[in-house]
């Protein structure tokens, strides 16, 4: 009967958001790590090309190597200055062995001669040199998108809502660096000569709105608009039609086509680039959880391996039980603590290993047949109903699924968090997934992947 | 490595909630009605009630020993009968089950009654198609309609609620002085088709009238269904357009709307038998059309019908029309052939 007590409990349908962990902590910087592993693939045989040696000495911000190939591509830069070590296959996050460049400190942290793009005439003379000059500085952007529309990116998008509980570090980026963020965008509005572009943030954040209001008040191009409840980073496609597509947004007379969804770390980092000409070397994440000591926001450098982040901050390594790239609804779950930490990593979620052995369990906390209480549809974001969808994977009728819209799922785990059968539900969806179109159809590991951009948008 | 880490699926974080948190939900909001029916129909109404839920929880027990655990070991009883994967009596959906059918019966029926309904309800109602969550109708009307159709004169005899001095005055050590002969009367409902006679509608709210156990205190089943609304165990959309609608439905016949509401089981139906999970639409319009049809069919039933009630049967056709419902009233997308654009995830225009 221990599954009783929560009947006491007023329950709610969405996550806790565990936001007072962090919050009124201002970030810090992690100390230099003894090594970096810089991958230069982000998908399997995906092509890049190397300009560095083993034994090489590497300085901050030096390019080792192009991840993609022109005209998709962006450089890798070295995070920390020291040696080469290795270059070749090593573990990636996303479960593969991608080719990358192992470099170990010298501890000195020796940075390049940077020059700010704004200084080197980037912009100046032909349109679009402002996004080589972006992929020199090794910022994630969608540039397939903007080839595709040859520069003509007409709206801007960019989700500051945080829908991972845990995970702060957007608002911590807004919180620390807002003038700059509004910097960056600027810098990207004028690239691309783009119409709008739309902030999103959560309405009872109501600070950051005010602080990014004030920011941007010199900006007529950037809206800042407060939403009810936070979206998933994959969703893009779900705001762009919401917020953009003509039949949503008549007046605006903007088609959803032309609508580039950016990260805040990407616009942090164009301020970065333009303005000082520093490239894409640090990134803010948090790292929360049950196994961490103190949650917080920390400035990293791209690359370190997940295992130095969490030996500094966990209670004890002996009953850690699972690491995550990413928060707990999302995230990508890792066996080994060796993998680097990628762009567009937004935290960590690292908890202890309690009574996650499936046969400890109370029966009430196993899988049991769906009662149709309908808190799924309730809750699911793109308006599908993820129980029936999930009886006719279950039965092996794809074209069902498929015609339900199975396809449409953007993979944010409400459906299985709030599931009182405890039916695996994301796990039997992404199954479905899988099994229609292969496994470039998910869309949470897609979105992790630095040059592709999680779905069509 | 040192130490092993897990891999799984996401998400990695739950809701404590059960399916079975569910059930004792619907236990606490049927408190303040068991109340309400011990103060109007006396002792005889917790008999009625116990014989019913024991019944219910005994025939799930013994059928799912028969059926669905054979090799169920019956040495260590208790601990094998809580620890068994098969054997999921103590959900709570039997009780549940037992609970609203007592609710539906006439408070001086004899002793069996509730107990062949509560049989009937778990094993033909529920166990027959595969258990919890399988079930096509509601389990408990299932019951009902089987008691009504088999022993209609034991389903239809009512009497008035109780006078508790009168009853404490007459207790002695005999236990047939237990019992209370209420004096036999009818419903308001009968009472409208019959002699044409609206009972008052102060006693209809406060439940001084004649009825089921469960459904004559519309004060009782309001305080149970806002406690449900408040915990979302139930959503607004059912008893909200079943109610709604009765309320709308009714003037167009000719009828007193407000008598209709609170008369009978309409609020008892709307708020504890119609938002039965299992048995109703999972999407929202489905849920909103459920609720209508239940009330369109309980008014029609009413004023037309040869039964002065009509609650059970229309939310019985409603739920067997759930399904197609479901169907109609779910978005259908495109099937990604060949001939779509890749990139799953994009938004279609339908």
């Amino acid at each position: 009967m221990d599954g009783f007590l929560p009947t006491f409990i007023r329950r709610k349908c969405a996550p806790p958001t565990f936001e007072q962990l962090t919050r009124g902590k201002s970030s810090s910087r992690a100390r230099i790590p003894d090594r970096v592993i810089l991958p230069l693939q982000d998908a399997p045989s995906a092509p890049y090309e190397t300009t560095t040696q083993v034994g090489e000495h590497v300085r901050l911000g030096q390019k080792i190597g192009l991840m993609g190939k022109p005209p998709i591509y962006i450089h890798v830069h070295a995070s920390i200055s020291g040696k080469v070590e290795q270059i070749g296959p090593l573990p990636h996050p996303l479960g593969f062995y991608a080719c990358s460049v192992s470099i170990v400190s010298d501890s000195r942290d020796e940075r390049c001669g940077f020059a700010p793009l704004s200084s080197t005439g980037f912009g100046k003379n032909k349109e679009g040199e402002v996004f080589e000059g972006l992929k020199q500085m090794g910022i994630p952007l969608n540039y397939s998108l903007i080839h595709a529309q040859r520069f003509k990116v007409s709206n801007l998008l960019i989700n500051a809502t945080e829908f991972e509980p845990y995970i702060t570090s957007k608002h911590q980026m807004i919180q620390e660096h807002g003038q700059n963020l509004i910097k960056g965008l600027q810098v990207l509005i004028s690239a691309c000569s783009a119409r709008q572009a739309l902030i999103l943030l959560e309405k009872d954040q109501a600070f950051l709105i005010k602080a990014l209001k004030e920011a941007a008040k010199e900006v007529p191009e950037v809206t800042i608009r407060g939403v009810d409840r936070p979206y998933p980073e994959t969703a893009k496609a779900l705001l762009v039609q919401k917020f953009f597509s003509k039949k949503f947004n008549r007046r605006k007379g903007s088609d959803s086509r032309n609508t580039m969804s950016v990260d805040l770390s990407s616009l942090f980092a164009i301020y970065n680039a333009w303005f000082s000409g520093t490239p894409f070397t640090e990134q803010l994440i948090t790292i929360a959880g049950s196994a961490i000591r103190d949650p917080q926001n920390i400035w990293v450098k791209t690359g370190v391996p997940l295992m130095s982040i969490v030996q500094n901050s966990v209670r004890s390594l002996s009953n850690l039980g699972r690491v995550t790239v990413g928060g707990p609804l999302m995230g990508t779950p890792q066996h080994y603590l060796g993998v680097p930490l990628i762009k567009k990593a937004k935290g960590i979620f690292a908890a202890v290993a309690f009574s996650f052995d499936e046969h400890r369990r109370s029966r009430f906390y196993k899988r049991s047949p769906c009662v149709k209480c309908a808190k799924c549809v309730d809750i699911c974001p793109v308006s599908i109903v993820p129980n029936i969808i999930v009886d006719f994977i279950d039965n092996k009728q794809l074209d069902d699924a498929d015609r339900w819209g199975v396809l449409f799922c953007v993979e944010c785990g409400l459906c299985e968090y709030v599931c009182p059968s405890r039916i695996p539900l994301l796990e039997l969806m992404k199954l479905g997934k899988v099994l229609l179109r292969g496994e470039g159809s998910l869309l949470t590991r897609s979105n992790l992947e630095t040059l592709s951009t999680g779905g069509s948008i | 490595m040192e130490n092993r880490l897990i891999v799984s699926s996401p998400p990695f974080i739950k809701t404590g909630e059960t399916a079975h948190c569910l059930m004792f939900d619907v236990i606490i909001a049927s408190l303040p009605i068991i109340g309400a029916s011990i103060f109007f129909f006396g002792p005889h109404a917790l008999f009625i009630m116990f014989l019913s839920v024991a019944t219910a929880i005994a025939t799930e027990a013994v059928i799912q020993i028969l059926f669905k655990a054979p090799g169920f070991k019956f040495k260590p009883f208790f601990y094998n009968f809580l620890t068994s994967d098969d054997i999921t009596v103590l959900d709570g959906s039997a009780l549940v089950t037992g609970l609203l059918l007592s609710f539906t019966i006439p408070p001086g029926s004899p002793f069996w009654i509730p107990m062949v309904g509560s049989f009937v309800a778990i094993a033909i109602g529920k166990q027959v198609f595969g258990g919890l969550g399988y079930n096509i109708f509601n389990p408990a009307l299932v019951g009902r309609a089987f008691l009504l159709a088999a022993w209609p004169a034991q389903t239809t005899s009512w009497t008035t609620p109780i006078s508790w001095a009168e009853w404490i005055q007459s207790l002695s050590l005999n236990p047939h002085s237990w019992m209370i002969d209420g004096v036999s009367t009818a419903t308001p409902l009968s009472l409208l088709n019959l002699q044409n006679q609206l009972t008052p509608l102060s006693n209809l709210i406060v439940g001084n009238t004649a009825g089921s156990l469960g459904e004559t205190s519309a004060i009782a089943i309001l305080a149970g269904a806002a406690y449900l609304l408040y915990k979302g165990t139930v959503s607004w959309h059912i008893p909200a357009s079943y109610v709604g609608t009765a309320f709308f439905f009714s003037p167009l016949l000719g009828e007193n709307p407000l008598f209709h509401i609170f008369a009978g089981g309409l609020l008892l139906g709307a708020f504890f038998m119609a938002t039965d999970v299992v048995t109703s639409p999972v999407t929202k319009w489905g849920r909103i059309l459920f609720g209508a049809g239940a009330g369109v069919l309980t008014i029609l039933i009413r004023v037309f019908g040869a039964f002065p009630e009509g609650v059970c049967y229309s939310i019985l056709i409603m739920n067997g029309l759930t399904p197609l419902i479901d169907r109609y009233t779910s978005r259908t997308y495109q099937l990604s052939g060949e001939g779509m654009s890749t990139g799953g995830g994009g938004v279609s225009d339908n």
